[in-house]
C-alpha cells in the first residue's frame, strides 16, 4: 500500500499496538512504511534523510501510540506525525545549509510494479523535485494528501495566504511539465470574451 | 471574469462546486482540466520503496532513545541552563535586537488569531532572510534546537487542533505562545548572525 488512504489496519491491531505488543507494531510498519516513505520523499529530496526521519517517525509512532485517541484513522496520526518531522527538517537551519547539495538528488530504485514509466511521468517527478522544499511541500499536501490551505499554513506555521501564493508559484512551474502551451486564466485577463464550451 | 488560480485549484480538489462562468468558459474549462491533470500526475508517480531494513532500524532508534533519556541530564537542569542562555542573550542584545514584535507582551491577549498567524509568519519571513552564520557557537547551537524542538511541539499541538479544532481560544492560545517562541529564536538567531561577522 502506498497511499494512505488505501491503507487498512484492523481495531485489533491498533489495540494491541497500544498495548506494545512487537508484532502488531511491526504489522503496522509494514503496513505504512511504503507511503511514509514515499511522503517523506517527495517532500525531502535526500534518500538518506527521508530513511533517518522514516525512523524517527516510527519511534514517535511507538513511544507515543498509548497516546492516540482513535479520533482519526492511525495511519492518518502516522502520516501527520511524518510530515511534522519533515517539516521540522525543512525548517531546520541544518536543512538550509545543505539545500545545495539537494540539487542534484540522489537515484534510487523504485517498487518494482512501477517498471516502464512514461516519458511525461518522469518530466512531473523531475519538475517537483525542482521545486524549492517549502513550494514542494506545498503542492504535495495540497494535491496528493488532501490538504486544506489552514491546515498548511497550521503545519508550516504560516499563513493561509502564505500556502496559496505556494501552491501557485509551483503549479506555474509544473506547468512545463504538463500543458506547456496552455495559459493560465492570469495570462487571459485580456481577453473579452470567454468561449463557451457548449451551445444550449 | 475567469476563475482565478485558487478558485480552480479547489475545484480540481473537488472542495467546490463549478460555478456558471467556469461551466460554459472554454478558457477555465481548460486550465481546470490541466490543474486535474497535474494532480492526477503527481498522485500517479511512482511509490518510492523504503529501505529494506527499516524495521530493525527503528528498534535500534528506539534504543537510541531510551539509553539517551538515561543518561541525560535532569529537565531542571536543561532548564536552568536554558533560562541562563536566554537571559544572557536579552541582557546582551536587547538594544541590538529587530523590532519588537507587535503581539507578544502585556497586549497580547487583545490579539486575534488571524493577528497572531500574520505575526508568526512576519517573524519567519524575517529569521528566513537572516544571513547564515559562518560559524555557531555550541552554547547557541543548543539554544537553537531547544527552540525549535519547542516550536515543533507547539507546530504538533497546533496541527492537532486544527484538524480536530477545539475552543477557539485554545488555538490562539497556542499561535500565541508559538509568537514568544519566535521572538526568542529571531534574537537568537539575529545575535549569532551579527557575532558571526
Amino acid at each position: 500500500m502506498t497511499r494512505f488512504s488505501d491503507i487498512q489496519i484492523d481495531a485489533d491491531t491498533v489495540a494491541a499496538a497500544r498495548r506494545g505488543e512487537p508484532a502488531a507494531l511491526e504489522r503496522i510498519y509494514v503496513g505504512c512504511s511504503a507511503a511514509v516513505y514515499t511522503l517523506i520523499r517527495r517532500l525531502v529530496r535526500r534518500p538518506a534523510v527521508a530513511e533517518d526521519l522514516l525512523q524517527e517517525t516510527f519511534a514517535d509512532v511507538i513511544q507515543h501510540i498509548g497516546s492516540f485517541e482513535g479520533r482519526a484513522p492511525l495511519q492518518m496520526w502516522i502520516r501527520s506525525i511524518a510530515v511534522r518531522r519533515s517539516l521540522m527538517y525543512l525548517r531546520s537551519p541544518w536543512h538550509r545549509s545543505l539545500e545545495w547539495l539537494e540539487l542534484r538528488p540522489e537515484s534510487e530504485p523504485t517498487t518494482p510494479s512501477d517498471a516502464g514509466r512514461v516519458e511525461g511521468r518522469a518530466d512531473l517527478e523531475q519538475m517537483l523535485s525542482s521545486l524549492p522544499a517549502t513550494a514542494r511541500a506545498v503542492v504535495w499536501l495540497y494535491d496528493v494528501e488532501g490538504y486544506t490551505h489552514p491546515e498548511i499554513a497550521a503545519a508550516l506555521g504560516r499563513t493561509v495566504s502564505f500556502s496559496k501564493s505556494q501552491l501557485s508559484r509551483a503549479h506555474a512551474r509544473l506547468r512545463l511539465a504538463f500543458g506547456r502551451d496552455a495559459p493560465a486564466p492570469a495570462d487571459l485577463e485580456e481577453a473579452r470574451v470567454c468561449t463557451p464550451i457548449s451551445t444550449n | 471574469m475567469h476563475a482565478d488560480f485558487h478558485e480552480l485549484s479547489e475545484l480540481a480538489a473537488g472542495r467546490l462546486e463549478p460555478s456558471a462562468h467556469v461551466r460554459a468558459c472554454g478558457a477555465c474549462h481548460a486550465e481546470l482540466a490541466r490543474l486535474r491533470r497535474v494532480r492526477n500526475g503527481l498522485r500517479a508517480l511512482d511509490p518510492l520503496a523504503p529501505p529494506a531494513a527499516g524495521w530493525s532500524g527503528v528498534r535500534s532508534r528506539l534504543e537510541r532513545r531510551a539509553e539517551s533519556r538515561a543518561q541525560a541530564p535532569t529537565p531542571l537542569a536543561y532548564a536552568m541552563a536554558a533560562s541562563l542562555l536566554v537571559v544572557a542573550f536579552t541582557v546582551t542584545l536587547l538594544a541590538r535586537a529587530p523590532q519588537e514584535s507587535a503581539v507578544a507582551g502585556p497586549g497580547a491577549a487583545a490579539v486575534p488569531l488571524d493577528g497572531l498567524v500574520a505575526e508568526n509568519a512576519r517573524l519567519e519571513a524575517y529569521l528566513a532572510e537572516l544571513p547564515q552564520p559562518r560559524t555557531t557557537r555550541v552554547g547557541t547551537a543548543y539554544t537553537v534546537a531547544t527552540l525549535e524542538d519547542r516550536l515543533a511541539l507547539l507546530d504538533d499541538r497546533i496541527t492537532a487542533v486544527a484538524l480536530e479544532p477545539n475552543a477557539p481560544e485554545v488555538a490562539e492560545d497556542l499561535w500565541r505562545e508559538r509568537v514568544t517562541l519566535m521572538n526568542s529564536l529571531v534574537r537568537v538567531q539575529y545575535a549569532n548572525a551579527l557575532a558571526s561577522r
